[in-house]
């Protein structure tokens, strides 16, 4: 029985992880499928929504909770669409690895930006849950960890319908598919890539916010960008369903590495996973197989 | 306007310094200003900013300005190489205040060895003074220490089963090795072992295995915000166990980051703002109104420092010869600091022979004990 419960635990714990980081690759994945880069600042978006909602609109501003949560949004879209004016458009007929660099300078550039203008302490909020959480026969769950994931699988629903049914998600589809026919259909290519910038921002936005009750909003949270990575690799790169898939199965191998193989290696066990799928199945779990050149 | 104030005093300062017209003594301090420690630099910065400006008010050294220099290690060995290289090597330094990460202190012990410079590392790692370097003092506990007053204080509550939570880093890692010491010497084993690295935000699956060990103390040896995930953590998978956590456990913004978790943690701790101490409250509330924070462990141990070098300068006569100064250093027997702690250097280069316990009682770090080794 007690050990029933502490495996129920883990499970808890690692979908928690796994859907923020799904979060975070379906981020990776949209920008990826627009315009074929991988935006390697991704993790640093989450960290910059994390620091926009916890550190200026509610520690500093007051806010409670779904307006600094709207704002962080908006405030997120537009960051996405300076950004990709920034760091894609001049070079979006450049190699690929030329705009993957500019992203890693963007990075850099928003920890270094987030310590003058955030500080060196980590924030601390407390979300709508605080450090509330269910106890149910031993298994005790933060309500925060259901909120994730019930946000997670909303936000899934959202986007399905979005890109299925809409003529705006449509065109972002046919774009990303094939830049140069949707341009001859009329439709506005480059505008549909400032918006494909603007939602994953938005997504990079509501994993911040919803990180930041957990984890505290610091430069590490920067690295869930990593383990995002690590979920659209499993997953299978542009794959929607993939990405979400890939970051539970990232989350569900830290927790149970951290608990039967090593604590110190977690995160070597998922990079070497990583490597791993790179090795035998580039095109991750739900991938299809196709050739990419980076 | 406080700023403007702040400003116009420095105006002040710097007119005054050029009225010495005296070449001013260059004291060199590092830290990690970014990267994952900076909380724990960014103390030391503002205290040696306040050391600065009220040692210059007092006078200077020797009727001479003097002239902090703060270098960032960006928490990293290597960083720290190259700061306490450009201190020496451009700055000409007499000595070094920092750093408080001990895997910097070690990178840049040999430099400090070979080049005759004094440093005055806060690091709490055992191996620290005991390289035998004789240019190495330490103004903080360390951790042989905080391991034994941890042990025999839980040990005299009645308690036999020991869990310990460590970090990898070297501050971590020397930590177990001093409970594994400590519990030994009271016949004792721990019933689990689990480790960290830092960063790490989740740490369900090690508080998961101690949890079936059944400790009842679980000694957590890490830095301050990982303390504050791991005490919300462990509140909701070990509710029961009693925690001892390392002195970052108990800084006030540990503390504030924990919301309510770290309630009734124990720590030991060189200091604590709650102390009645006047020297301490007169720190507390200058620091206070300067920057809007309670000061913490580093804020105050940077800025006794300065203040006994600074002392060692002037009773030396002299920053030429930095072996005599080191030698009044280590002269320097019960000097009372604002961290309430009186310092007495002993032939290894501690500072430190006594340390308190405290308990985080209503958010505040209350002290409720102290133990002296000898």
């Amino acid at each position: 029985m007690a050990e029933l419960a502490i495996v129920l635990q883990q499970i808890v714990a690692g979908l928690a992880l796994g859907s923020i980081y799904g979060l975070v690759a379906l981020g990776y994945n949209f920008i990826f499928n627009a315009v074929g880069i991988v935006n390697l600042a991704q993790g640093d978006f989450v960290m910059l929504g994390g620091y926009i909602y916890g550190g200026t609109l509610t520690l500093l501003l007051g806010l409670p909770f779904l307006p600094a949560l709207l704002l962080t949004a908006i405030a997120m879209a537009i960051f996405g669409i300076v950004s990709q004016r920034i760091v894609y458009y001049p070079l979006r007929d450049a190699h690929p690895r030329m705009v993957m660099l500019s992203t890693i300078a963007l990075g850099i550039f928003l920890k270094n930006i987030s310590l003058i203008a955030w500080g060196t302490y980590p924030v601390s909020v407390s979300g709508l849950f605080g450090q509330r959480g269910l106890r149910i026969a031993g298994v005790s769950i933060l309500y925060q960890y259901i909120f994730i994931l019930v946000c997670v699988i909303i936000l899934l629903a959202i986007q399905q319908y979005f890109f299925k049914k809409t003529t705006l998600g449509k065109s972002m589809r046919a774009v990303a598919q094939d830049r140069l026919a949707a341009m001859l259909m009329g439709i506005d290519a480059y505008k549909m890539i400032a918006i494909t910038f603007a939602y994953s921002s938005t997504l990079a936005a509501i994993g911040g916010v919803l990180l930041a009750p957990v984890f505290m909003v610091s430069q590490v949270l920067a690295n869930v960008g990593l383990k995002g990575f690590a979920a659209c690799v499993i997953g299978g790169w542009g794959d929607i369903t993939g990405a979400v898939i890939g970051g539970l199965v990232v989350g569900l191998v830290e927790v149970f590495s951290a608990s039967y193989i090593s604590s110190v290696y977690k995160d070597a066990i998922v990079f070497a996973i990583l490597i791993g799928f790179l090795i035998f199945r580039p095109q991750g779990i739900l991938g299809r197989a196709t050739e990419v050149s980076l | 306007m406080r700023r403007i104030v702040g400003i116009v005093l420095v105006l002040m300062l710097m007119a005054a310094s050029t009225a010495y017209g005296a070449e001013p003594i260059v004291i060199g301090a590092i830290g990690a200003i970014t990267g994952s420690a900076a909380m724990s630099g960014e103390q030391g910065f503002r205290a040696i900013t306040l050391a600065e400006e009220d040692i210059n008010a007092a006078g200077g050294i020797l009727g001479r300005p003097v002239k902090f220099i703060f270098e960032d290690s960006k928490g990293l060995p290597t960083g720290g190489v190259t700061a306490v290289r450009k201190l020496i090597y451009q700055d000409n330094v007499v000595g070094i205040i920092g750093c408080h990460q001990s895997t910097v202190v070690m990178a840049v012990e040999q430099l400090v060895r070979q080049e005759g410079v004094i440093l005055m590392a806060k690091g709490s790692a055992a191996v620290i003074t005991e390289a035998g370097n004789p240019w190495v003092v330490r103004v903080r506990e360390y951790d042989t220490l905080a391991a034994f007053a941890k042990v025999k204080h839980a040990v005299e509550q009645g308690y036999t089963r020991f869990a310990i939570f460590h970090n990898t880093d070297q501050f971590g890692e020397g930590g177990r090795e001093n409970l594994l010491e400590a519990l030994a010497q009271f016949g004792l084993e721990p019933v689990a072992i689990e480790a960290h690295n830092t960063g790490d935000k989740d740490f369900t699956a090690q508080l998961l295995n101690i949890r079936r060990a059944d400790p009842e103390v679980l000694i957590v040896w890490t830095h301050g915000d990982e303390h504050a995930l791991i005490c919300r953590q462990v509140k909701q998978l070990l509710p029961d166990v009693v925690y001892y956590g390392s002195m970052g456990v108990s800084q006030a913004s540990s503390i504030q980051m924990a919301e309510g978790t770290s309630e009734g943690a124990f720590s030991t701790s060189p200091y604590s703002y709650l102390n009645p101490d006047p020297d301490v409250q007169a720190y507390v509330a200058k620091y206070e109104e300067r920057f809007g924070r309670k000061p913490e462990t580093f804020s105050v141990l940077y800025y006794d420092s300065a203040m006994m070098l600074a002392e060692a300068i002037r009773r030396a006569g002299t920053v030429d010869d930095r072996s005599k100064v080191m030698a009044e250093l280590k002269n320097i027997k019960g000097w009372k600091g604002v961290s309430g702690i009186e310092y007495s250097f002993d032939e290894k280069g501690e500072a430190f022979n006594e340390i308190f316990i405290v308990k985080i009682e209503n958010q505040v770090p209350v002290i409720v004990d102290k133990v002296t080794i000898d």
